[in-house]
This record gives structure tokens, C-alpha cells and sequence, in this order.
């Protein structure tokens, strides 16, 4: 059973609320140098995926011999 | 304040602070941490899952007691570090961490965040299944019966829509990730030993070679994922702790974190055995093969608990990885998420959750497919993403527009981005020796 009580929900902080979570933050400026490290690492996932695959598949081959 | 806007979700959160509030005002700590704990727990136990205890048994069977005992250790260091700053953030900002990297960096690298969670956490969730079926496969089960388990669990903690009743029923579930410590003690381990590793950092047999590098990228895998920092900041937010449960939620969360270093160091020793037997471990199948290896050494009730323990990693991290997807994906299409919803309300978090694990279970039931490969083949890409992962983490945390007096200090700063640093060099080490092995010693 869930209590209705006011003096319950009153204890929510404002940004607590539901009807609070729809207002969206903000959008931040994201410098150069920011920008340039995410980049950086997703070119590093990017480039690593195909070596994992490549390792994958290796290993697949490997265990059908 | 009008109450008839109050949500169900709103009534059963401040609910659940009104007994926080009791306890606070009655100076009852231990009650307290109590109430406030759930997310570090489950975020650390939830990450000791199929693939990771898989990771720590290889370890165990390949080095013996030795290196691995303080590095698994310095993990969950790394872990800690990395999960205290989804607390801050999450109190902070009351918002998860799909829909904070959406709004404040925009879609571009909104979408990058979701793919890679997306694709990891399915992957890993098919992981799970497979722990699932193999620990329930030394027991006699078939796979679609012990497959189909793991399902309506999943399906049934849903059913609960209160999120305190779910975390409670995981936490209980996942205390039996300690199954593995009973287990390391009927190995009989040198306590001399494990001391000795803990202060040398050896003996490394076999020195520095591609094994060695792909069990350490297994062994950060096992630790730090991108999952975990979408799961906690989203129930931290779910359960709601706010700015005056801050140390609370550090408790839960190094309360975790050493739960789940005791549990990973306990599989490794329970597993030495393997090592010092010089077992071939290469044609192992699965998690539940330690556990026949070792039923010879450990005795069936090691064994048993051993496969039980497995069983367990599976079902805790099925939970908690499918939850993370719906967290992320709700937040990412500015959907309702929490688990205080109505079916109505959270049709789609409820649906990510129940749509991602019938697909995982449908995958691990298909005839043929490379099950162990893709076990230890998850944890490597598990690593490989989290690098901008906690990149975007970094950023975020530092934001002083969002988080205020929370903010990251200089030591948490370069804690992060030493972690960052260090999971790329692993990362491209590994990519190195796999691509030209000689480098690595074969």
C-alpha cells in the first residue's frame, strides 16, 4: 500500500520530483582541446574493434583444428 | 506545493526518504547506511558476473597465487574511484548519466555513448545466459531449462515496479557471489602465499607475453565497465540519495568494492590449484568446467559451490546489465525511467530490459555459437570502451555548472585520468601483440 501522505512527498527535494526530470540541462560549449580527446579515443575504439574481431575469429579458427 | 501532481513514482521515493529521514533524525547510522546502501553493492557484485569469475578462474589456472592477487586489488581501486564519482554525480544532478551526456554534450556524442553501451551491454548480457546454462549444465539442467530461469527472474523482478523491493531482492541474490570464498578455503591456500603476492606483486610465471596481457585487459574488463557507471548513477538518482547521503553512498560503494575484490581474489585462489596441477585449461568450454576440474581437489561441495557461484554472477549481472540499458535507453529518448513506475508509464524502461534479454537468451540458444569465445573475447572490448567512457565521466564530473561544490579535486582528476591512461595503454599493447604476436612472445 503506498502512503498518500503530503508530509511524505514533501520530503523530495524540487529536482527530485519527476515532473522536474523533463526540463533538459543546458548544452555546455565543449573546447577544442576537448573535442580533439574525444576524437582521439574514439578513433582508439575504432581502430581496436577490428583487432578484437581479428582476435576473435583467431581464436574461433584455432579451436576448429 | 499541489500534491495531486505527485506521480506513484514521486509517492514511493519520498516514502522510501521518510525512513531515511526517521533514521537520520534518531541517529541510527547503521540503520541508516543500511537504507542508503543498494547501488555500490549491486554495481560491484552485479560486475563479478559470468565472464569476469570466467577471467579470475583463467587467472587463477594460468598464474597460480601470485601477481594477479594485488592487481585484481588495485582494480577495484580503479573501480572505486571511477563509481564515487556516479554518486556525486547522481546526487548532484538527480539526473542519470545517458540523459546528462545527451543534454549537456549534445546528440553527436550522445548517440557514440549509447552505441558502445548498447552493444557492450548486449554482449555481456549474452555472457551472462551463457554462465547461466553452463553452471546449470554441472548440475544436470538442460540449457533451455536453466536459459528460461534466468529469464523470469528478470522478467519477475520487473513485475516488482518498486525499485527498494528489486535492490533488495538482487542484494540478497548477490550475496551469493561470497560462495566463491568457502569455495577458495576447501583449496587449502597458503596464507604465506597470498601474502607474499600482495607484497611482492609475484611470482609471474612465464613473464610478460600475450596471455599475460590478455588476462590483465580481462582482468580490468572484470572491474571497470561502461555498464556500471550508466547502472549506479541511474539508481542512485532511482533510489533517491541526495547532496546529505553522499558519504552513505560512498559506504555502499567501497562496501562493494571490497566484497567483490574478496570474491575475484577467492576465485583466483580457488582455482590455483588448476595451476599447480598443471591442468590444460585451453579446452575448457566453460565457467562450470573449473568447477568439474577442480571437484577432484575442492571435493563436490567446492565444486558445487564453485558452480552455484557462477550461477549466481549470471543471474545478478543479467539483472543489473539489462536494467543499465534501460536506464540509458529511457534517458536517451526522454522516456520515464524508474523502477517506481507503472507498466503504463515505463513501457519502454521496462521493455528495453525484458526485449535485451530475450535476445541474449535467444542467442545463447542457438545451436553451435562460439560461447567461449565470445566470453573472453567480452571483457577485452568491455575495456577498450571504457576509455571514452570515463573520458565523458571526467567531463562531466568537472563540470562545475551541474555539479557545483561536488566537482572532481586535483586528486580525483588525476586518479581519472591516470585510469584512462593506463586502460589505453593496455588497450593498444594488446591490439599490438595480437596483431604481431612475436612482439608479445606468442
Amino acid at each position: 500500500m503506498i502512503s498518500q501522505r503530503p508530509d511524505f512527498v514533501h520530503l523530495l527535494e524540487e529536482a527530485q520530483m519527476s515532473h522536474a526530470k523533463h526540463t533538459p540541462l543546458p548544452r555546455r560549449h565543449l573546447s577544442k582541446t576537448v573535442q580533439a580527446l574525444l576524437i582521439a579515443l574514439r578513433v582508439y575504439v575504432l581502430l581496436a574493434l577490428p583487432v578484437v574481431a581479428y582476435a576473435f575469429i583467431h581464436a574461433l579458427r584455432q579451436a576448429a583444428h | 506545493m499541489n500534491h495531486e501532481n505527485f506521480t506513484r513514482e514521486d509517492f514511493l521515493r519520498a516514502q522510501d526518504r521518510y525512513k531515511v529521514q526517521q533514521s537520520r533524525a534518531s541517529k541510527k547510522w547503521l540503520r541508516l547506511v543500511w537504507l542508503l546502501a543498494g547501488p555500490g553493492v549491486l554495481v560491484m557484485l552485479g560486475e563479478n558476473d559470468g565472464p569476469s569469475m570466467v577471467s579470475y578462474a583463467t587467472t587463477g589456472a594460468t598464474y597460480g597465487v601470485g601477481f594477479f592477487v594485488p592487481f585484481i586489488l588495485l582494480t577495484f581501486i580503479m573501480a572505486y574511484i571511477v563509481q564515487e564519482m556516479t554518486v556525486r554525480l547522481g546526487v548532484a544532478t538527480q539526473r542519470g548519466h545517458a540523459e546528462l551526456i545527451f543534454q549537456r554534450f549534445g546528440p553527436f556524442w550522445g548517440y557514440f555513448a549509447m552505441a558502445d553501451l548498447v552493444f557492450g551491454n548486449l554482449l555481456t548480457l549474452v555472457t551472462e545466459f551463457i554462465a547461466v546454462q553452463a553452471g546449470g549444465l554441472y548440475f544436470g539442467i538442460p540449457a533451455p531449462a536453466s536459459v528460461g530461469i534466468g529469464v523470469t527472474l528478470v522478467i519477475t523482478s520487473l513485475l516488482l515496479r518498486r525499485y527498494a523491493t528489486w535492490e533488495r531482492m538482487v542484494m540478497g541474490l548477490a550475496t551469493g557471489n561470497l560462495l566463491f570464498i568457502p569455495a577458495a578455503l576447501m583449496a587449502h591456500p597458503n596464507p604465506a602465499a597470498i601474502a607474499h603476492a600482495l607484497a611482492s606483486w609475484g611470482p609471474l610465471p612465464g613473464g610478460i607475453n600475450n596471455a599475460f596481457i590478455t588476462l590483465i585487459l580481462a582482468n580490468i574488463g572484470a572491474t571497470v565497465t561502461p555498464w556500471m557507471i550508466f547502472f549506479q548513477q541511474s539508481a542512485v538518482v532511482d533510489k533517491g540519495l541526495t547532496r546529505a547521503d553522499l558519504t552513505q553512498g560512498r559506504i555502499d560503494t567501497g562496501l562493494g568494492a571490497l566484497l567483490a575484490a574478496l570474491a575475484a581474489i577467492a576465485t583466483v585462489v580457488a582455482a590455483a590449484p588448476l595451476f599447480a596441477a598443471h591442468t590444460d585449461i585451453s579446452q575448457f568450454a566453460s565457467g562450470a568446467d573449473f568447477a568439474t576440474a577442480l571437484k577432484p581437489i575442492i571435493g563436490s561441495t567446492g565444486a558445487s559451490l564453485f558452480a552455484l557461484g557462477i550461477i549466481e554472477a549470471g543471474l545478478v549481472a543479467a539483472l543489473t546489465i539489462s536494467t543499465s540499458s534501460s536506464y540509458a535507453l529511457a534517458e536517451t529518448l526522454s522516456a520515464k525511467h524508474s523502477f517506481n513506475l507503472d507498466f503504463g508509464s515505463g513501457w519502454l524502461f521496462y521493455g528495453a530490459a525484458i526485449g535485451s534479454t530475450l535476445i541474449a537468451a535467444g542467442i545463447v540458444l542457438i545451436p553451435g555459437a562460439p560461447l567461449l569465445a565470445m566470453t573472453l573475447t567480452v571483457n577485452v572490448i568491455a575495456t577498450l570502451l571504457m576509455a571514452p567512457a570515463l573520458l565523458l565521466l571526467l567531463l562531466l564530473v568537472n563540470d562545475r555548472d551541474i555539479m557545483g561544490g561536488l566537482a572532481n579535486g586535483r586528486f580525483a582528476n588525476i586518479a581519472g585520468g591516470a585510469i584512462v591512461l593506463f586502460i589505453c595503454l593496455a588497450g593498444a599493447t594488446y591490439g599490438l601483440i595480437t596483431v604481431f604476436p612475436s612482439v608479445g612472445g606468442g
